[in-house]
């Protein structure tokens, strides 16, 4: 357990001056052939890589990272962890996600620094409750865990909530006490060097350029480090999914957007839980640096800029202050914007393409990083046996033409409904 | 972020509501034929999503409510003009209205009034 981050390697590296250590993973040339390439070095590329090294045995593995390792949304999102999800075809996953965080730090042999401090979906209505009581009974069917609260419980668990608020009253909220926050830097390196210490590639500054099908098989990839073969190919690169997709002549169901986040200066702890304004799209959580960590939805408008516009931080600010009106004295610290891969379900795909040899992940909204450990999971499997998980069964790419789609907002099965 | 509607002129991108990319026409009802699902598909569903200039539906909700197609980069967020939604799929459509160049009267006026 040598090159493990414990408490006797951090004393004796203590004592001669922190001169031990080593790069936490190598920086390997492409080899010529491998048995499975993943595009895509974020999150959910590294975890399949993990996965298919610790579940499935492949190991002669190569994950592609045009940029850095993580650099992408596992780095720039708001790091809720839950699985309060309504349909059955996302809460099965999400919590096969959310008991594979609960071991993740160990298993990995790294802290992630999951907090599981709780989340509260606060509701101000008769017909929210209900819709609410439906959605934690399924969760509770399907495995997850769920809490009704009343009005005192929100003022008992989250006493900086308005829930006096004229014109949006608190009426309660649903709580999911096993669900919370982690490290999203930390989740991306603690997959990465885990995979790497099973003997895969991870190889950065590697843009896929071209993906070569032969009779309708993938037979590799062409990089801007030469072409690289291998017979199966795992999509995993959330906002670029189309520009990628269509190198293998794909056009999928998906669109680009542009999701802003925000912090604070830090502060004294004043936000125990994750807690979520049931009256506009806005979610807050304060992390273990005491900055506020909240958002919203979408600007609206497809875009690729990772950056957002001024009227949608305006519409962010009114919902935080209208939630939580201590906010209102808080100083902002920064803003930041991801390319969000957007389906028409609000539902992501986990799916074999119609090209033999080429899997895809994609299809994340702003629900990515919980997902995560569960997408490695899944993906990895999908991509060593050929078949699914029963966790991403209703997954499916083909879902939107036959109409099997997983509507968790019950908003129908459009882009821009999301 | 301004967009030159083509009825009001040059307005604030909050007065609009984005409504996803235009990239390819409704297909026909059909009336009692069978419908055409791969069309329908495609409409609805599948998108190129570049990382280029595109076209998107935006409604003006708060002006003059009309449907209409704007020109944007995904890139930049430059917005090159906008067109009538109605008149998108035409095959004769009118020139596009634009922030540069061939500004319509109402864009002029708009900005005169500021």
């Amino acid at each position: 357990m040598a090159d493990q981050y414990g408490f006797w390697r951090l004393l004796a590296e203590g004592l001669r001056g922190h001169t031990g250590w080593k790069p936490a993973w190598r920086d390997p040339e492409p080899k010529a052939e491998y048995d499975v390439i993943i595009i895509g070095g974020g999150g959910h590329g590294l975890a399949t890589a993990y996965y298919l090294a610790k579940n499935h045995g492949i190991t002669n593995v190569a994950v592609l990272e045009k940029g850095y390792l993580g650099g992408g949304n596992v780095g720039r999102n708001t790091t809720i962890v839950r699985s309060n999800y309504l349909h059955t075809g996302n809460v099965l996953f999400y919590e096969k996600s959310l008991q594979l965080w609960e071991g993740l730090s160990n298993d990995l042999g790294y802290n992630v620094m999951f907090s599981p401090r709780s989340i509260i979906n606060v509701f101000h209505s008769d017909s929210a409750r209900d819709a609410d009581t439906r959605r934690g009974n399924q969760m509770i069917l399907h495995g997850a865990d769920a809490v009704l609260l009343d009005r005192e419980g929100i003022r008992r668990e989250a006493p900086l909530v308005d829930v006096d608020n004229p014109r949006f009253p608190v009426y309660g909220g649903l709580k999911q006490t096993r669900a919370g926050s982690a490290r999203h830097d930390a989740v991306a390196w603690g997959f990465a060097r885990g995979a790497d210490r099973r003997g895969v590639d991870l190889i950065q500054n590697c843009e896929v350029t071209g993906i070569d099908v032969r009779n309708g098989q993938v037979v590799g990839v062409q990089t801007n480090r030469g072409p690289i073969r291998a017979k199966k190919v795992g999509m995993a690169v959330a906002g670029n999914t189309s520009r990628v997709g269509k190198l293998a002549g794909l056009r999928l169901p998906i669109e680009s957007h542009v999701l802003q986040a925000f912090v604070s200066e830090g502060l004294k702890p004043m936000l125990h839980n994750v807690i979520t304004f049931g009256a506009g799209h806005f979610y807050i959580s304060q992390s273990d640096k005491g900055g506020l960590v909240f958002g919203a939805s979408l600007d609206g408008y497809n875009s690729y800029a990772q950056r957002g516009n001024l009227p949608r931080v305006e519409h962010v600010m009114e919902a935080a202050v209208s939630f939580v009106p201590a906010v209102s004295k808080v100083r902002m610290l920064r803003s930041w914007g991801g390319v969000m891969d957007m389906s028409p379900d609000g539902s992501p795909i986990i799916d074999k393409t119609p090209i033999e040899g080429l899997y895809l992940n994609a299809g994340w909204c702003y629900g990515g990083f919980k997902a995560t450990p569960g997408s490695g999971w899944c993906f990895s499997h999908l991509i060593a046996n050929d078949s699914p998980t029963h966790h991403i069964e209703q997954m499916r790419l083909d879902r939107f033409e036959t109409g099997y789609v997983i509507d968790e907002l019950g908003a129908g099965a459009q882009h821009n409904l999301h | 972020m301004l967009i030159p509607c083509p009825h009001c002129g040059l307005r604030p991108s909050e007065e609009f509501v984005p409504k996803g990319l235009a990239e390819a026409p409704r297909p026909a009802l059909g009336g009692r034929a069978k419908p055409d699902g791969p069309a329908w598909q495609n409409y609805l569903h599948l998108r190129d999503n570049v990382a280029d200039h595109n076209h998107e539906y935006f409604h003006h909700a708060l002006g003059c409510r009309s449907w209409i197609v704007v020109h944007r980069h995904t890139l930049t967020h430059e917005v090159t003009g906008a067109t009538m939604a109605a008149d998108f799929w035409k095959a004769d459509k009118p020139a596009t209205t634009g922030t540069q160049d061939a500004k319509s009267p109402a864009a002029e006026t708009a900005e005169d009034g500021q």
